[in-house]
């Protein structure tokens, strides 16, 4: 299978990488109209076009699939794009901006014919998938309290697109729909919900915000992310069930640490690469989307998960611009 | 006046923090443990002889040998205790919270002005060092300017009276809401202005809520968010709960864990791995401050208009969680 790159930022990369150990695929070209250079490095080490026209991406028939990894508010444009050009579509998260353009993109596809895939890529974390089996096992009883959080600094980027709202929807959009997506997934619909944030305060590339849900259930949760932090990156969650306690710490599960001494000069010695794991989030989850565009059984993640999830984070960002509670219609 | 011994009672061993009291009292030199009163005359008795000292029947008879009361009976009961020790003009440390109703609270912050005694509230945590310290580095300016704060108070169920509304006043919302809400008044000498709720009871057989999610706005418009649940589980948890603050700053994140200093010890004779903790013995630091204060004539250490801060922040709180939108606290 035959891929394509829309974008050459952050996660292009990432997934080209990835994609380039999948057996069966291969990343052949990339489109992006101001090629970062380390897009360009890539493009060159995988033998991949380099491509300044998504469009003319797009145009190609040797390609099968896309992956569309742009600014946020630039993915129901490109996905629908591709769609009527007959490609697979593996977008990044959020699905969308707004409802409105998540709603268009599901229609185009059906109407298309082709597959929708969305990077809702913490439903292959390991820590965070083995929960959701331990939930449905009821390995904690009855759901009662779930907490979640994430964040780290601030994403400095070209353009700087992060951190104006228009485009990426601040951290709710960009970072806790990260959790909502988990939350939904092994908790199910949320009810009601209430949170506060920093979008207002005028502050230049800091973002947090803090939401209580209130799910279908009964269950009560609360989601914390976060881009105020000077560096690092944080996830927790715990679930407090009737018949125990579940939860994990992203800074208490380390495997290798280093403690160097210096250069004989006195500067410090770089730490080496930290471990993690055999088979990285990412790849798992684009061998599962390059099996379903192939024909194989459909990822976790489904591009209607995609909009639900959407559709929470905008009321959050709704609930911190009114200050009041959003219910949702049964 | 340094010289002298304070005579210190305890009116009620409901709540079992009275212990940890008696023990700071015995080991105190300048203090010793005049009597006890209890409505339960069989667990007066009982705790009378284990901490070597008087059982009294008559509440009065007891006020009228002591310099200082110590109210821990179970919350409703604060107050004809306060009541009682103020019309003896005895000074009077009361658990937390300090009322059930604010109210409640203000009568017996008036009822001690009137008759010219300290009234104090039970807030040990003050006393943390990791809390003391965040409060210089917050006042001193060292997060910049204070953008968010997350808080816990979770615990194991304390059961018994705790669970009887007639009792308690409220669930977990009313027994941990008010620690978490005092240290943050505290470090940032702010009232709380606004809160929305949520409540549930989830984990136990019980009439009250266990179980909750509060996002107050402080006066200073900085949102905190607190984690008041009964989450943990009685049977398997190591330890009884924890204290913990998060404070993102323009200039930083500070957390704090006010009870992570443990050994952890895994035992073949229990089930649950237990943590046993090294830290400070705060109850003994607030014992120790409390009757300094008593016998140098000095103004209660935490008043009882902290705790009403706290008393309002919880009577907002169960207001909202019947509304379901954020409440005015006060
Ligand atoms: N799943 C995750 O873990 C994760 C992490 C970070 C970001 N994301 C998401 O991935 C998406 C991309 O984020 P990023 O970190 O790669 O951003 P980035 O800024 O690093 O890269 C975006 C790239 O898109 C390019 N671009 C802009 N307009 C284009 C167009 N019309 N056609 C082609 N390319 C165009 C830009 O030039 C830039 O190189 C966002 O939606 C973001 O929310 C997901």
């Amino acid at each position: 299978m035959r891929f394509g790159m829309i974008g050459a930022g952050g996660m292009a990369r990432v997934h080209a990488s990835v994609l380039n150990n999948i057996p069966g695929a291969e990343v052949v070209a990339f489109a992006d109209p101001q090629m970062p250079p380390a897009g360009r490095e890539l493009a060159q080490q995988l033998g991949a076009d380099i491509l300044t026209s998504p469009e003319e991406l797009l145009a190609r028939s040797d390609i099968d699939a896309v992956v569309v990894a742009v600014p946020t508010d630039l993915h129901c444009d490109l996905v629908v794009q591709a769609a009527r050009a007959g490609k697979h579509v593996m977008c990044e998260k959020p699905l969308a901006r707004t409802v409105e353009q998540g709603e268009r993109m599901l229609q185009e596809v059906e109407k298309a014919g082709v597959k929708l895939a969305v990077g809702h890529v913490v439903r292959y974390f390991p820590e965070y998938a083995a929960a959701n089996a331990s939930v449905a096992r009821g390995d904690v009883g009855v759901p009662g309290v779930i907490r979640a959080t994430r964040g780290g600094a601030f994403p400095a980027r070209p353009g700087g697109w992060f951190g104006d709202f228009a485009r990426s929807g601040g951290v709710v959009l960009d970072v806790m729909i990260h959790e909502l997506d988990w939350l939904i997934w092994t908790f199910g619909a949320v009810e009601r919900v209430y949170a506060r944030g920093l979008l207002n305060a005028g502050l230049p590339n800091k973002d947090m915000a803090m939401a209580v849900l209130r799910f279908r259930s009964g269950a009560i949760g609360y989601v914390e992310a976060t881009w105020a932090r000077p560096s690092g990156f944080y996830t927790s969650f715990e679930i407090a069930g009737s018949g125990g306690l579940l939860r994990s710490n992203n800074q208490n599960t380390g495997t290798l640490q280093f403690s160097l001494f210096p250069n004989p000069d006195g500067t410090p010695r770089p730490a080496p690469r930290g471990a993690y794991l055999h088979d990285e989030p990412y790849t798992v989850q684009m061998r599962d989307i390059v099996r379903w565009f192939k024909g194989g059984p459909e990822p976790r993640t489904s591009a209607a998960d995609g909009l639900e999830a959407l559709k929470l984070a905008l009321a959050i960002i709704e609930s911190i611009g009114t200050g009041k509670a959003i219910s949702f219609a049964s | 006046m340094s010289e002298q011994t304070i005579r210190v009672g305890i009116a009620s061993f409901a709540h079992l923090h009275a212990m940890s009291y008696a023990h700071a009292v015995n080991q105190l030199e300048g203090a010793t443990l005049t009597g006890i009163w209890d409505e339960d005359p069989e667990r007066g008795q009982k705790y009378a002889a284990q901490f070597n000292t008087t059982f009294y029947s008559d509440l009065d008879s007891l006020l009228d040998a002591i310099d200082t009361v110590i109210v821990a009976s179970a919350n409703v009961d604060h107050k004809p205790l306060v009541l009682a020790a103020a019309a003896k003009k005895v000074p009077v440390l009361c658990e937390k919270p300090l009322a059930t109703t604010p109210a409640d609270a203000r009568e017996m912050i008036e009822a001690c002005a009137k008759a010219g005694v300290q009234l104090g509230t039970a807030f040990p945590v003050r006393y943390s060092d990791a809390v003391r310290k965040l409060r210089d580095a917050v006042q001193s300016g060292a997060l910049g300017q204070t953008l968010m704060i997350r808080g816990t108070n979770r615990g194991t169920y304390p059961g018994g009276w705790f669970g009887q509304r007639e009792k308690s006043g409220g669930g977990a919302v009313m027994d941990h809401t008010v620690h978490v809400a005092d240290i943050v008044g505290w470090i940032w000498e702010c009232d709380f202005a606004e809160v929305y709720a949520e409540a549930a009871t989830r984990f136990h057989d019980t009439e009250v809520d266990d179980c909750g999610m509060l996002l107050a706005t402080l006066a200073n418009g900085v949102t905190l968010s607190l984690d008041p649940s009964w989450s943990r589980p009685n049977q398997s948890f190591p330890t009884w709960g924890d204290v913990t603050l998060e404070v993102t700053g323009t200039d930083g994140v500070a957390s704090i864990d006010v009870f992570n200093q443990n050994n952890e010890l895994f035992n073949n004779q229990t089930v649950r791995a237990q943590w046993q903790n090294w830290g400070d013995n705060l109850d003994y630091l607030m014992i120790k401050d409390w009757v300094e204060a008593i016998r140098d004539g000095k103004p209660a250490p935490i008043s009882g208009e902290d705790g009403l801060r706290a008393v309002l922040l919880v009577e907002a709180a169960y207001r909202s969680v019947e509304s379901h939108q954020p409440e005015k606290v006060g």
